[in-house]
């Protein structure tokens, strides 16, 4: 299980020029579960995996099975994110023997299938792959590390439809029932069939967090699903272009 | 009995080429050497043949090394820049910082961007001790001193081994 407890993180300096980007989060992720992290920009979906990870400070706890995330048990985490956390220069050959020293749990069958199957070479460097095949090899590496908790912060970003559904088939393939992964988003109608679980963010607090089966016998999808928690108001499109077109007949002689 | 090799690559950020990296450092301190015995070794001797038959006294012991030692002094810059480089370089193209700074092995990170450098900054260290004890003893030897004129390193080094 992963937990955290009021996860608090503030940037720049307190007093001076403080921006809250989580603002008390308590989430539980538990063994198994696919988790669609979904939120508007800046809502602090990228900065709450990074907290997981111990790659931002923060204040609150998280724990994993009870411990604290630390050397010992950082294996059990993994990151695929759309910035990219591969070696540019290093080939994937290179990355295998890189990760398969590092983490003792490394799947090298599964890296072998998975680039197989998206066919990427072995020997070309990933600096020099395209922006789909960059975003391919970076879950790839996520899926092949042996961890637990696979996090992926908006991987897909620059794939195009077919190679992303392919990808939500192959995932939903190979992931293991003790496997867990929490996806963060903007593709909500495309993920609605893979995750099991929605948590929603604004402004650094969880507003929202359902499971999808929750939705389907309340008879709403995701996005309904959003928009309520954001309050979304849907007619204000409408009522911005009846003011736009009553300007422009004004306007006009 | 096994021969072991070094691993080049692991000294490194993954993706540089360890053994090129080690290549340059080698003949950068080569060259160094070379350029500092020659900043040493040619003025001494011109004095050496220009004054010694005069009996006058040669410049400072401290300016000949001040000179000398300006491309120890080229090289330590090099290795913090080369320390620099290493670990920019995960910031450059993707965030493999994200990477580094998850791994169980806390020390990988900066093994790879550290380990060439603090060698090339350690060999400089020592060519520069070693080489002032030298030159000090070449100056000691067949300079004619004017003791009023010496500097600060003339006189540490002449406390190091008179006194």
């Amino acid at each position: 299980m992963l937990e955290i407890k009021n996860l608090q993180k503030v940037y720049g300096i307190p007093g001076v020029s403080a921006k809250p980007a989580l603002n008390g989060v308590d989430l539980s992720v538990g063994q198994g579960e696919l988790v669609g992290l979904f939120g508007e920009n800046g809502a602090g979906k990228t900065t709450l995996l990074k907290c997981v990870l111990g790659l931002l400070g923060y204040t609150g706890t998280i724990t994993l099975d009870g411990e604290p995330v630390t050397r010992a048990n950082i294996a059990r985490l993994s990151f695929a994110t759309c910035e990219h956390s591969f070696f540019p220069h290093l080939t994937p050959a290179g990355h295998r023997d890189f990760y398969r020293e590092h983490f003792p749990r490394w799947r090298e069958k599964r890296f072998q299938a998975l680039m197989d199957f998206f066919r990427l070479p072995m020997g070309k460097a990933p600096g020099s792959f395209s922006t789909g095949q960059k975003n391919q090899f970076e879950v790839i590496l996520a899926l092949s590390q042996g961890a637990d908790y696979i996090l992926m912060d908006e991987p897909f970003a620059g794939n195009d439809v077919f190679n992303r559904e392919d990808f939500y088939k192959v995932l939903l393939g190979i992931l293991e029932p003790t496997e867990t992964v929490v996806l963060s988003t903007h593709l909500l109608e495309e993920v609605e069939h893979f995750v099991g679980r929605a948590v929603l963010l604004r402004g650094g607090a969880v507003v929202g967090d359902t499971s999808v089966l929750e939705l389907e016998e309340r008879g709403m999808d995701l996005m309904a699903f959003v928009k309520s928690a954001y309050g979304y108001e849907p007619d204000r499109v409408s009522r911005a272009l009846d003011r736009l077109t009553e300007e422009g007949e004004e306007e006009t002689p | 009995m096994k021969k072991r090799t070094i691993r080049w690559d692991r000294l490194v950020p993954p993706g540089m080429n360890g053994r090129r990296e080690a290549g340059r450092l080698a003949a950068g301190l080569a060259a160094g050497l070379v350029w500092n015995a020659a900043a040493f070794l040619v003025p001494f001797l011109q004095e050496y043949e220009r004054l010694t038959w005069v009996r006058a006294a040669f410049e400072p012991f401290d300016r000949h090394l001040r000179r000398a030692l300006i491309p120890f002094a080229l090289l330590a810059g090099w290795m913090v820049a080369l320390a620099l480089v290493h670990l920019l370089s995960h910031y450059q193209e993707s965030r493999s910082i994200y990477l580094m700074r998850r791994l169980p092995d806390r020390g990988e990170l900066w093994r790879r961007c550290l380990t060439l450098p603090l060698t090339g900054l350690a060999a400089v260290l020592i060519l520069t001790l070693g080489l002032s004890v030298l030159y000090f003893w070449l100056y000691e030897t067949y300079a004619l001193i004017d003791t009023d004129s010496q500097g600060r390193w003339y006189w540490t080094l002449h406390r190091m081994f008179y006194e």
